[in-house]
């Protein structure tokens, strides 16, 4: 329903965030809502990628820490939390997406706006976008202050 | 139409599948009952198919109607008895309508795709039936079924070319002979013409229909059938059909039935009614409730001919084509003539429609979405919800005004509510599993046909109610279980006979609750499964080792049959053993957290015991800590929690090869670091730094030696603020319920000065789990309470650690996981079978520490005396077996009448005694408060008076019979280090109260001829504990029997054969070296001139597990050590019961 509903419109709004200094949007009628960090349980055995899961009011959530999944350096690397890496775990957020019939927190670095995007100016991604492969992008949007790279939900979640 | 489309669809097929659901039953039901035919079972039936039928016709479903529609007819055939001639089987009768029910379970399954599929296999077997009640000569293609049924599931066009002369076509002749609908309709309308040639229908009419393009349609009611059966009369019919259409004509006629002119000789009184109507001939007869058969159309261009197939090129409209002429009839599958089709009737679809699910099984899909509730529980629902609200409100009162008082009460109200509404939802998941059970009377009786063995099955407990997922997930294994049981677990009928079997064999299918718990068995009386087979088997095939077989204890080895790719099936057959079986049926069940036992004798049969939980969604669950996250370990799976004190790590923990292990009440047991499989960090708390710090320590039981810069570590903590290491019980702080549970403790004079290890967070917990094959220890920080907990399924992400069961939200909202104590082993190299290298070392281990001829003595150790002295204390110590419990009472409650001292105890008089009375020791302490040790002796409460304090103690240590032996006293044994003498209960109460014994015993005593006879008979006494074996050798022959005695089991086994006839019983231990208790018995069972001697097991295993085993091999009593009394009774009563046949 999502997918023809996305073919059908000229646009599609996009949810922006940034994992470190990358800009990345996803489709926002993809978002189910977006949270603040609640207390996150590690699941030890987990692939890195999963950073734990948390209680959505009673439903489980996987978290995915969207940087590691695409390959990126942690920007909060150390535990030992400096009063910089504490303002930025503050600003940290759990997006919550619905995909495949299960709700999936992506931990993003921070939120940015609401963008719409016209499908006619979404261009296929460059085979290496800020070091990350191209296939966890759907496409990238070249918006006069930035870049911002859609991501494939498949891909980075599959 | 007010329902959509999907509406209908959705609730015909759950009725369908209710119907479908038990049909098969009762098809076999009818075959079991023979010639006899049940009528209200067979209308049952035909409701059944009638209602689908009828279902599937409105909703236009053309497949699901056809077949439901022939099925239908051909139990209308038997109903009437028109389908009884002689050399036809009602059993092939019965196995086509299975095989026809098995296809409508297809189509109904996958409705959508219902009308695309090939129902041509089936069609043609249920009108092989039809057509033979008319035509006796045609009854091939029913042998042909016949033939053909009991290989496969599958069917045959069987001799296409047998039918293929008389096929179909265009509507000409008057053979009654064709295997096709087409035709037969067409058969049975041309016979029409000569049927009815007095029913009249005006020119006019006809005409008059024509020019409205109506059909015309001549209906056969037969009074005596249809109208009783409907529950119509005649002139409702009538005006019924006057809804739909113009009647034409009616009359009445008295005829043979048409479809059996050749068998049937009874007159049935019918009404013909002739009629006009807009609807085509299938909806009409639809619309009309009856059959194809009894609804004849007419012709509308020329009064009473027949109509003929209409081609493309009829002036007829578009829409009056005739349902039933259909493309699946007139062209199905076939081969040449001649040549056979062997179509899969499992999976004929597949091909065409591959999103159905290729390969998959027809049913493995078909969980309902919606189900049934009992109305009541709804009701309770309803009103547990009401409550839920007022309760709500209440609360949100009490908060508003701040009433923390009434706070408090709705807030248990609102527990009391939630848990019971808790339970009422569970209690709508709960299914009877009768409705899973059902299907496996087919199964068996299908298999058994097909491999010729003779089989039943009996069922037992299909009320037990269990879970809606449970109860479909237990579908397969069960299935898997059925199988085996019939093709490898029963044997062929005359195998059976030669083994003095009964001919047929059974299989028992049961369910029944335990402990909270259900319990679904299958036994059978078959072959039984032969561990030695079975590890020969594994050896060759290289899962282990001949010498990890060695070690293996029968159980482990009939336990290799879980291990994937096992079969013990010389031959693969079609049905089951595929190498795939039992470990499908184990990771099923895994998954399931259901236990399975597996327990077979050879040549007797195999019991396979599952243990299932209620339900999957709430489990009972013991919360741990570890490294400040919590865990949850199912209580199913939990054995007992153990903590080893800091002071004894060193001397309980031990190290074998790369394993460490803890020794449990005698057995090694694995233990395994839940942060080393689950790859957490581990770390403590540095008490000079208060901070955390990792834990470089790889050893439990620190063995490093004294020069070790970890050792020197330890020195400096121990010097440390003691303060600050109480802070440091990580899991104390951080959690407010936390509670240790201590299974095991010591008293503190253990603790030793050199010992390093005190401090509290050096002792280990420790969950002692089992996964149904293997037990093994998981070390965690800290156990916390035991909760219910809702298990939460992980995200997909989390599919592929295997360490976890799900997760839960706990009390504060975090989540914790669930272990998976199963995987967990596996992670961590601990396979399910004892089989593996370490369990090997384990073993071995074991061996050695264990020395071969030491028995455990389980004691408990008091005092009668005080001295200042400690080393002069005079200690007791009596078999902890014997004790029934201890009571503390005041000096002052004694009394003291006649020279018996009495106690008021439970609401009567407690005779009490000390030992003093009889045996020259120090006499009892005078005490404000005292100890009573209460026994039964003979049938009576006795209390032994002692002082505290009282331990339990087991020990390895060889108790001496003779140094110190007193009256009262029977012996001597050293517990660490201090001389303790053995009480004897059972010669102190001789001694006090000779009366007893008399009295007890003169009902059950032998009259003074048949002692006599018992007297003087040989008694074989095997026992490796000299003291034991001694114990029981002179009180043996103080009751006048002659005593040989052996040590083991070999010794014993060769004075058998020396001796033979001579020895009247055998009084084994069971743990001896050699050759123990269970295979000496299994031994003497064996050989032909023993195998009548009565053999009563004594032993301090008290396990019902070694109960059932010592059972199992043959003995007849099992004994704890050491009731003389029980004992001797038991001896006296055998050897009589032995004698008497031989004597009359």
């Amino acid at each position: 329903m999502l997918s023809s509903l996305e073919r059908s419109q000229p646009y599609i709004d996009l949810t922006t965030f940034y994992i470190g200094d990358a800009c990345c949007g996803i489709n926002i009628l993809r978002v189910q809502e977006i949270n603040k960090l609640t207390e996150v349980t590690s699941v030890p055995l987990a692939p890195d990628y999963v950073k734990g899961i948390l209680n959505l009011r009673g439903q489980i959530i996987t978290l995915i820490d969207v940087g590691k999944r695409l390959g990126l350096p942690s920007s909060l690397g150390s535990p030992h939390l400096s009063a910089a890496v504490a303002d930025k775990a503050k600003k940290q957020r759990n997006i919550i997406v619905y995909f495949e019939n299960e709700s999936i927190g992506l931990l993003v670095d921070s939120i940015g706006d609401v963008f719409r995007a016209e499908n006619e100016n979404i261009e296929k991604p460059p085979a290496n976008v800020i070091g990350i492969h191209w296939k966890f992008f759907e496409g990238v949007l070249k918006t006069e202050k930035q870049l911002i790279s859609i991501l494939n939900l498949a891909e980075v979640l599959g | 139409m007010t329902l959509s489309q999907d509406d209908l669809l959705k609730i015909f097929v759950e009725e369908a599948t209710e119907h479908l659901s038990t049909i098969e039953n009762d098809f076999l039901a009818l075959e079991k009952a023979g010639d006899v035919i049940d009528a209200a079972l067979v209308n049952k039936v035909f409701r059944t198919a009638h209602s689908i039928k009828g279902g599937a016709g409105f909703i236009g479903l053309r497949n699901i109607k056809d077949l439901s529609h022939k099925m239908e007819t051909v139990l209308g055939r038997i109903r009437g008895g028109k389908l009884s001639p002689p050399e036809y089987k009602l059993s092939a009768v019965i196995n086509i309508l299975l095989l026809a029910s098995d296809a409508l379970k297809d189509l109904v399954a996958n409705v959508a795709g219902s009308d695309k599929m090939d129902i041509s296999m089936p069609l043609e077997a249920l009108n092989s039936i039809v057509d033979d009640s008319m035509n006796h000569a045609q009854i091939q293609p029913i042998r042909d079924m016949q033939r053909l049924m009991p290989e496969t599931d599958s069917l045959t066009a069987a001799d296409v070319d047998n039918k293929g002369d008389g096929q179909i076509s265009k509507g000409r002749d008057t053979q009654i002979g064709s295997l096709y609908p087409s035709a037969f309709a067409d058969a049975v309308k041309t016979n029409l013409v000569d049927i009815f040639p007095e029913m009249k229908i005006s020119d006019n009419d006809l005409l008059q229909a024509k020019i409205e393009g109506k059909y015309i349609y001549i209906l056969q009611v037969d009074f005596i059938n249809d109208v009783q059966f409907h529950g119509k009369s005649a002139q409702e019919i009538i005006d019924e059909i006057k809804g739909y259409g113009t009647v034409l004509s009616v009359r009445t006629g008295e005829k043979a039935d048409i479809f059996s002119e050749s068998i049937d000789l009874e007159k049935h009184q019918f009404l013909y009614i002739a009629f006009a109507c807009v609807l085509g001939p299938e909806d009409a007869s639809l619309l009309l409730d009856v059959g194809n058969e009894n609804l004849f159309p007419v012709d509308r261009r020329d009064g009473f001919q027949t109509r003929p197939v209409p081609n493309p090129s009829d002036t007829e409209p578009a829409h009056t084509e005739p349902a039933y002429i259909e493309p699946a009839y007139t062209e199905p599958t076939r081969t040449e003539p001649g040549g056979f089709a062997r179509i899969s009737f499992g999976h004929p679809y597949d091909n065409e429609f591959p999103q159905s699910g290729v390969g998959k099984e027809p049913f493995s899909d078909t969980s309902p979405a919606s189900i049934r509730v009992n109305i009541h529980l709804l009701d309770s629902l309803m009103n547990l919800a009401g409550e839920l609200v007022l309760t709500r409100n209440q609360l949100l009162t009490a908060i508003d005004s701040k009433d923390h008082h009434n706070t408090a009460i709705v807030g248990k109200r609102v527990d009391l509510i939630t848990s019971d509404l808790q339970k009422v939802i569970m209690l709508t998941r709960l299914q009877p599993v009768g409705n899973l059970f059902n299907k496996f009377p087919r199964l068996v009786r299908n298999l058994s046909r097909e491999l010729g063995k003779e089989t039943v099955l009996e069922i037992e407990g299909v009320g037990v109610e269990l879970d809606r997922t449970l109860l479909e997930a237990m579908s397969d294994p069960l299935n898997h279980l059925i199988r085996n049981a019939v093709d490898h677990g029963i044997e062929k009928a005359g195998v059976r006979k030669l083994n003095g079997k009964g001919e047929t064999g059974k299989i028992v299918l049961r369910a029944f609750n335990e402990a909270g718990q259900v319990i679904i068995e299958v036994s059978d009386d078959g072959a039984g499964i032969n561990p030695e087979k079975v590890a020969a088997d594994a050896v060759s095939k290289g899962f282990v080792s001949e010498e990890q077989v060695r070690i293996m204890t029968p159980k482990d080895k009939l336990n290799l049959i879980f291990l994937p790719g096992f079969s013990t099936v010389q031959t693969i057959s079609d049905l089951s053993g595929r190498g795939v079986g039992m470990d499908v049926v184990k990771t099923n069940l895994d998954n399931l957290r259901g236990l399975i036992d597996i327990f077979s004798t050879p040549g007797l049969g195999t019991r396979i015991k599952i243990k299932l939980p209620l339900t999957l969604a709430i489990i009972p669950c013991q919360i741990i800590s570890l490294e400040n996250e919590r865990f949850a370990i199912p209580q199913v799976n939990l054995e007992e929690l153990l903590r080893i004190p800091a002071s004894r790590v060193k001397e309980r923990i031990e190290r074998v090869g790369d394993a460490e292990v803890v020794r449990l009440r005698g057995k090694l047991l694995p233990l395994v670091r839940l942060t080393e499989i689950l790859g957490i960090q581990r770390t403590y708390v540095d008490p000079k730094m208060q901070r955390r710090k990792v834990d470089r320590r790889t050893s439990l039981a620190d063995r490093r030696s004294i020069k070790s810069p970890m050792f020197e570590d330890d020195v400096n903590m121990d010097t440390s603020n003691i303060e600050s290491a109480k802070d440091m019980l990580f899991g104390a702080s951080a959690f407010p319920n936390f509670r240790s549970t201590v299974v095991v403790s010591y008293p503190s004079s253990y603790r030793e000065a050199t010992d390093r290890r005190y401090r509290a967070t050096s002792a280990l917990n420790i969950a002692v789990v089992s996964t149904g094959q293997i037990k093994y220890g998981l070390i965690v920080d800290a156990f916390c309470d035991s909760e219910e907990i809702v298990v939460k399924p992980l995200g997909r992400h989390l599919k592929s650690c295997r360490g976890y069961a799900g997760a839960t939200i706990m009390g504060d909202g975090k989540v914790a996981l669930i272990l998976d104590v199963n995987n967990l082993s596996e992670i961590a190299g601990l396979f399910s079978v004892s089989g593996t290298r370490r369990a090997i070392e384990v073993a071995r281990a074991a061996e050695k520490a264990i020395k071969p001829d030491v028995e455990q003595l389980k004691l408990l150790v008091f005092r009668n005396a005080e001295e200042a002295n400690s080393i002069q204390e005079e200690q007791f110590a009596l078999p902890l077996n014997q004790v029934l419990h201890i009571e503390k009472i005041r000096m002052c409650d004694l009394q003291s009448f006649g020279g018996i001292k009495v106690i008021q105890y439970r609401g009567g008089n407690l005779p009490v005694f000390s030992i003093d009375e009889i045996a020259k020791v120090r006499p009892l302490a005078v005490r404000e408060h005292l100890l009573v040790i209460v026994f039964m002796v003979a049938g009576r409460e006795l209390g032994l008076l002692a002082i505290e304090p009282v331990d339990s103690v087991v020990t390895e240590a060889v108790a001496n019979g003779s140094a110190l032996k007193q009256p009262g006293i029977m012996g001597s044994i050293i517990l660490n280090g201090k001389t303790t003498l053995l009480v004897d209960v059972l010669d102190l109460v001789r001694n006090l109260q000779p009366g007893w014994f008399s009295a007890v015993n003169s009902p059950g005593k032998l009259n003074s001829n048949e002692l006599a006879i018992v007297k003087g008979e040989t008694v074989l006494v095997v026992d490796d504990s000299n003291f034991f074996r001694n114990q029981i050798k002179s009180f043996i022959q103080q009751e006048g029997y002659q005593v040989v005695d052996a040590e083991d089991g070999e010794v014993a086994w060769l004075i058998l054969q020396k001796l033979g006839q001579d020895i009247s019983l055998v009084v084994t231990d069971m743990e001896m070296p050699r050759l123990d208790g269970f295979e000496l018995t299994a031994t003497i069972r064996k050989d032909e001139r023993f195998s009548r001697i009565p053999i009563i097991a004594m032993t301090t295993l008290a396990d019902d597990k070694d109960m059932a085993r010592a059972k199992l091999a043959g003995v007849n009593e099992y004994q704890l050590k050491l009731d003389k009394e029980k004992l001797l009774d038991s001896i006296s009563v055998l050897i009589r019961q032995s004698r008497k046949p031989n004597r009359s």
